[in-house]
């Protein structure tokens, strides 16, 4: 799935991408040609959460306690859940939920474990060691366990599920960042940059930070998915999203209780779930095809 | 070597250190009175202050935090707040339950990710490839929690082949034990086999793209000599250190699959220590879990070191 992209038009000789005028709409189109279902699968996840629960066909939170536990049906695509709750209009309004709190958590993991990692990469010395204690501690702080205990500061929340995810996702970020700062401060043109006189912070800002956004990209295409399945799983242990609102996590929560009576109501929940997170998996596996030139032999 | 090790052991102390920090800290702002959980029902204020003072609650978080660390110095992570028996013991007896989940499971996705990760690689680009890499996404797209609960409709409400859940301890019944664990080993395995085949398949490509491969194929050497003898040996290394990684990872990380098959491991012991608000159990496992981390990160890394000769013979310090 990761192959096949050196015969686009940007690509010289060499193999090496020659440098593009439109350089968003040429990843854009890679990615598209390289994986059309992950493209598919993500475009429809954004759109459901962008305007899904405005589309639904029935109020999500609505309780009809005559049409509790349908059977999937003409009028209830899904069926309806223990509360006579349309289950596909559930899931529609879930998908906003999770797409909100995929893209929020890694926002605050990158920007976070990014800045971490600039300061550890480009200062190096004391706040390079400090600071990388201060990651592997965190490292070793189990994932869940720690997204366990901010839900028991904060309490169950939608925020609390945010931030959880957000800091565990921040110990990856910052050494990635830290990483690739290292290797380009090695680099040719930082000492050419410093030779000529050009101050630290304006290197900082022109030549560091535009090259580490590549790398960074692709720690991100390994949270995001990671960060929908967190959700779920917090929401699912009760630690999230708080009834009547769905989440898929509570979702599947209920779909459990009911597994035997109505197994449909967990299985389609799941079944959806997964498809998104592959999506999204699919998505930043191309993406980082594309992205790492390494990669594309 | 031993300089080496010596040196790495020396570095765990400042990082052992935050991490106590932090779980004090974490712990100490979960809100809730703890002098009222300890207290009872039908407390009155005395008895409620009475019990901040045992608690030591009445002093400032500092003098709490070195207290807290001589205690634990000497092995004693204190009792817990609701059942009143020493923490350790609770965590010694879920940690078998855990250990088993987590080793079986981790072994399990490993015997499948080698053959898998590697056989996706030497057919790089190939339908065979992406097939295998596309099943392999698949297996790590899927929650884990919900494959469990896939399992458990399948092999115990429609086959009712396999109980759904609860556990045995192994040394009263090596079949009953057994016979309870394969749906949870099959969820976390499943699971890890994706996670670990990516791992595998990546570094094999990588490997195989070095010089040294090329040098390998150009005298003249059969390509099965190639790809075991060079290949894989040098993709092992990494891999050590990943599974290392995933093992020390999954100590802490299998809460929600323990959960569902109502196993009492340690995840689980933390789980119904946060909604009881026990905080000497959540700072008991949360520690050891941590710790467990560090130490299994340093064994993997004198392997490491020990499996790299340029560690080894000390140029790579």
């Amino acid at each position: 799935m990761d192959t096949d992209n050196k015969s686009t038009a940007t690509n010289t000789p060499d193999d090496i991408p020659a440098l593009s005028k439109t350089p968003i709409r040429d990843l854009i189109k890679n990615v598209w040609k390289d994986q059309p279902f992950g493209v598919t699968v993500c475009m429809l996840f954004t759109l459901s959460a962008l305007i899904g629960p405005e589309l639904v066909p029935y109020d999500p939170n609505k309780i009809n306690m005559a049409e509790r536990l349908l059977p999937i049906g003409l009028l209830h695509p899904g069926g309806t859940d223990e509360f006579g709750r349309d289950i596909f209009s559930r899931i529609l309004s879930g998908s906003r939920v999770a797409f909100g709190v995929s893209v929020l958590s890694v926002g605050l993991s990158s920007i976070v474990g990014g800045l971490i990692g600039l300061i550890m990469g480009f200062y190096r010395g004391t706040a390079d060691y400090v600071l990388s204690r201060v990651v592997d501690a965190f490292q070793a702080f189990p994932a869940v366990l720690l997204a366990i205990a901010v839900a028991a500061i904060l309490g169950p929340s939608i925020s609390t599920v945010i931030i959880s995810i957000g800091i565990v996702g921040v110990p990856a970020v910052a050494r990635v960042t830290r990483g690739s700062v290292l290797q380009i401060m090695a680099m040719d043109y930082v000492e050419a940059a410093r030779a000529v006189g050009i101050r630290s912070r304006f290197i900082m800002l022109r030549t560091i930070i535009p090259n580490i956004i590549p790398p960074l990209i692709i720690q991100l295409s390994y949270l995001a998915p990671q960060a929908i399945l967190w959700e779920s799983g917090l929401s699912f242990l009760g630690l999230g999203m708080r009834p009547p609102n769905a989440s898929w996590g509570t979702m599947l929560s209920s779909g459990k209780s009911y597994m035997f009576s109505m197994p449909s109501y967990a299985v389609i929940t799941g079944v959806v779930v997964s498809i998104v997170i592959l999506g999204v998996n699919l998505l930043g596996d191309s993406l980082r095809v594309v992205l790492d030139p390494q990669l594309r032999r | 070597m031993a300089r080496y090790i010596t040196f790495r052991l020396f570095g765990l102390i400042p990082v052992l250190l935050i991490i106590s920090l932090l779980v004090f800290l974490v712990t100490a702002l979960i809100p809730g009175n703890a002098a009222m959980i300890i207290a009872g029902e039908e407390a009155t204020r005395e008895d409620i202050k009475k019990a901040e003072i045992a608690l030591g609650l009445d002093k400032p978080i500092h003098q709490r935090y070195i207290w807290w660390m001589g205690e634990i110095v000497q092995g004693d992570l204190g009792n817990s707040w609701l059942s009143k028996k020493p923490v350790l013991d609770d965590i010694l007896h879920a940690l078998p339950v855990t250990l088993e989940l987590t080793i079986l499971g981790l072994g399990l996705g490993t015997l499948i990710a080698f053959p898998v990760g590697v056989i996706s690689a030497l057919s790089h680009g190939r339908t065979l490839d992406k097939v295998m890499f596309g099943v392999l996404l698949t297996s790590i797209s899927v929650p884990a929690f919900w494959s469990a609960l896939m399992l458990i409709l399948l092999f115990s409400l429609w086959l009712r082949v396999l109980p759904p859940s609860g556990y045995v301890p192994l040394a009263e019944d090596i079949l009953g034990n057994l016979e309870r664990m394969i749906l949870p080993v099959v969820s976390v395995g499943a699971f890890q086999a994706g996670v670990n085949a990516r791992f595998v398949r990546s570094g094999m490509l990588e490997v195989l793209g070095q010089d040294y491969i090329r040098t390998a194929r150009s005298k003249g050497l059969l390509e099965r000599h190639v790809v075991i003898g060079h290949a894989f040996k040098n993709m092992l290394i990494p891999v050590v250190t990943f599974l290392g990684l995933q093992l020390g990872g999954l100590l802490g990380g299998l809460v929600i699959t323990e959960e569902v098959f109502a196993l009492p491991g340690i995840g689980r012991l933390a789980l119904n220590a946060v909604f009881n608000r026990d905080i000497p159990v959540i700072q008991g496992v949360v520690l050891v879990v941590a710790v467990a981390y560090v130490l299994i990160n340093l064994l993997v890394d004198v392997l490491y070191a020990f499996l790299n000769p340029r560690i080894r013979y000390g140029h790579g310090q």
